[in-house]
């Protein structure tokens, strides 16, 4: 069904709008929250739980991508459901990898006395993704942001793993410097 | 900062690059699975026909059972071999390298690395011939002419058909003058309809109310979002589905025209297994054929949206049953580099005098690298021979800023398979090359700075 109608769905609080979400985008969600939290029961919950914050939020929210709505709300709950997990020393998964890596970006992982602006960083980032070309960008989101494995992303865009990890180690330099040039405290 | 606020601030990350990232990933899954699924089908259907014929021989029981074959046949190249596929061109005149010109390294046409095992090469000639037929031709122009003319808000325009025994073809003639040039034929291997809209300063040509125009400004993505409706018109007219589009590009470096061409196919790719590997589908098609050069005076070009095309659409008459298919053990790409470092490289004849026009390029430091098909060129001598499609690694060097400010790419081929005699194949044109004389001085140019990508 497309994206379009599903949100006609939600906007006339029909419950088939859950029905097809699931059917369109449950395995997406599915593979995002698995690849974070290694673990099934809580991986179907954070799906269970998009939709039920899909329902509570469309409308008044109109989303544009149903695709990126769906994925940035499972990313989000699955995120939150591993910083738990963290502190209970419990769950496996692809996040802790790609978190370490990400540390390259940055000079010092202790916390800083100065808030940062997650919304100022995000800026900055999108600054540095716009520069990229489409396929490193594209390869540097399902690491990041999907947090797909090293296997499953070299198989999809048909390099070696080694080549991969050369890749996304050139593409964390970049970041880095580009962070340092929009004065960020790394 | 804790790396954790990167990941949380890829939250905030357009809807639009999330979307691109994860339906590459999809496309990249399903990609391989179509190459798997198409291998299994294609190893099926040869194990299939080879069992059926031992039971057809086990009910005439004088006839000996065959043994199956395991997939496609293994086959080897000879660094020789090799070197004849590359030299059935003339490649610009230089060695080591030809360049390319693009806007963005978005352009370049960079494709998956596979690492599999073995890589496929395939073996083809001409899609072989069929008898004209002018039923079939009669059925096909009333299908295409009037549905096109509708949609073009043309009047359908009376017609001839006439035979042309000196190429073997049918053509349409008509009687009226539409606002372009319309070319309906038939030759021994397809049926063709083919119209080009006359050039017009005022007004883009359209179908159905829908201007046939793309912006070559966009992205491949962008620019397939933006035909959707032309594209659905366009099945309507011809009474096809396709379910896969490519846009295949060139520029230059001295014009500010931006491509020289730009060309859509509409076609189903699983139709022909080399499909996913030429420019042109070798199965039925609709192409859009934007030119955007100065080939007359009046011919209108555009840095944006592209108006002089060519919208053709080509059925094929006969099965194209030509292709044969061997396996060969892949070079991995780490021996591949080494053959780079070594200048171990294939692209087009080795004369001095040539290579000192060509300003020297170490692309030990690379900046991209594709596995494509080299295609073996048309020659008169090879021309009722099976020609090579072969598997490469194509390297990509940034060496500078062209005239137009397009980035200038050198780059060179080392074969993506096992070949034997690499080693002494070069050695020999090394010695060859050493013993021709130059009479002009090298040119030396140093490298370009990084920044002025």
């Amino acid at each position: 069904m497309e994206d379009r109608l599903i949100i006609e769905l939600y906007n006339a609080r029909n419950e088939d709008a859950i029905r097809e979400s699931d059917q369109k985008y449950g395995k997406l969600c599915y593979a995002i929250a698995e690849n974070i939290l290694h673990n099934r029961p809580d991986s179907e919950e954070c799906v269970n739980d998009t939709w039920m914050r899909a329902w509570n939020v469309i409308p008044p929210e109109k989303p544009f991508s149903l695709r990126a709505f769906f994925s940035r709300i499972t990313r989000n709950l699955a995120f939150d459901r591993y910083r738990e997990q963290q502190s209970e020393k419990r769950g496996r998964g692809e996040l802790p990898l790609a978190l370490e890596e990400l540390s390259e970006c940055i000079a010092s992982p202790h916390d800083t006395e100065e808030e940062v602006e997650l919304r100022a960083l995000g800026k900055a980032i999108e600054g540095f993704l716009d520069e990229l070309p489409s396929r490193d960008r594209n390869i540097f989101l399902c690491r990041y942001y999907y947090t797909y494995s090293m296997g499953e992303i070299a198989r999809a865009f048909g390099m070696r793993e080694n080549y991969l990890r050369n890749l996304l180690s050139r593409l964390r330099k970049k970041l880095a410097e580009h962070l340092r040039k929009e004065d960020f405290h790394l | 900062m804790k790396p954790e606020t990167i990941y949380e601030a890829l939250t905030h990350t357009s809807d639009e690059y999330l979307d691109s990232a994860q339906l590459a990933m999809e496309q990249g899954k399903h990609r391989m699975g179509l190459r798997r699924a198409w291998l299994l089908a294609a190893c099926i259907t040869l194990a299939v026909a080879i069992v059926v014929v031992p039971i057809g021989m086990m009910l005439a029981p004088e006839v000996p059972q065959k043994e199956p074959p395991e997939d496609y046949p293994l086959r080897e190249f000879s660094a020789d071999e090799v070197a004849g596929i590359f030299n059935s061109y003339i490649m610009d005149s230089t060695t080591k390298y030809s360049t390319i010109y693009v806007p963005s390294s978005d352009f370049l046409p960079l494709k998956p690395l596979n690492q599999d095992e073995y890589q496929l090469v395939y073996e083809y000639k001409s899609a072989p011939k069929k008898a004209l037929n002018r039923e079939e031709f009669e059925n096909f122009v009333s299908v295409c002419l009037s549905a096109f003319c509708d949609a073009a808000e043309f009047s359908v325009p009376s017609y001839q058909i006439e035979e042309h025994q000196r190429n073997n073809t049918y053509e349409v003639n008509l009687n009226d003058i539409l606002n372009g040039f319309c070319f309906i034929d038939q030759t021994q291997t397809a049926n063709w309809f083919a119209f080009s809209p006359d050039d017009n300063t005022t007004q883009k040509f359209q179908l159905d109310g829908i201007p046939v125009t793309v912006d070559q400004t966009k992205s491949d993505e962008e620019i397939i979002a933006s035909i959707k409706e032309l594209r659905k018109t366009l099945f309507e007219i011809f009474d096809v589905n396709f379910s896969d589009t490519k846009i295949v590009r060139e520029y230059e470096g001295f014009d500010e025209y931006g491509v020289q061409f730009l060309r859509i196919y509409f076609y189903n790719m699983s139709d022909h297994p080399m499909n996913e590997i030429t420019a042109r589908p070798r199965s039925n098609y609709i192409s859009l054929e934007f030119d955007n050069n100065i080939n007359y005076s009046g011919d209108i070009v555009s840095p944006d949206w592209l108006r002089k095309v060519d919208i053709r659409y080509c059925q094929n008459r006969t099965e194209d049953n030509t292709m044969t298919v061997a396996k060969v053990k892949t070079l991995p790409l780490e021996r591949a580099e080494e053959y780079l470092s070594e200048g171990y490289v294939f692209s087009g004849h080795v004369c001095k005098l040539c290579e000192s026009m060509q300003a020297a390029v170490d692309f030990t430091d690379y900046d991209y690298v594709s596995l494509s098909y080299f295609f073996e060129g048309y020659t008169m001598t090879n021309k009722d021979k099976p020609r090579v499609a072969l598997p490469v690694y194509v390297f990509y060097k940034y060496i500078g800023k062209a005239q137009n400010g397009n980035l200038t790419y050198a780059y060179t081929y080392v074969p993506a398979i096992e070949v034997s005699g690499m080693e002494e194949y070069f050695q020999h044109r090394l010695e060859r090359y050493h013993s021709q004389t130059v009479t002009s001085a090298p040119i030396v140019t140093a490298s370009p700075s990084k920044d002025d990508e």
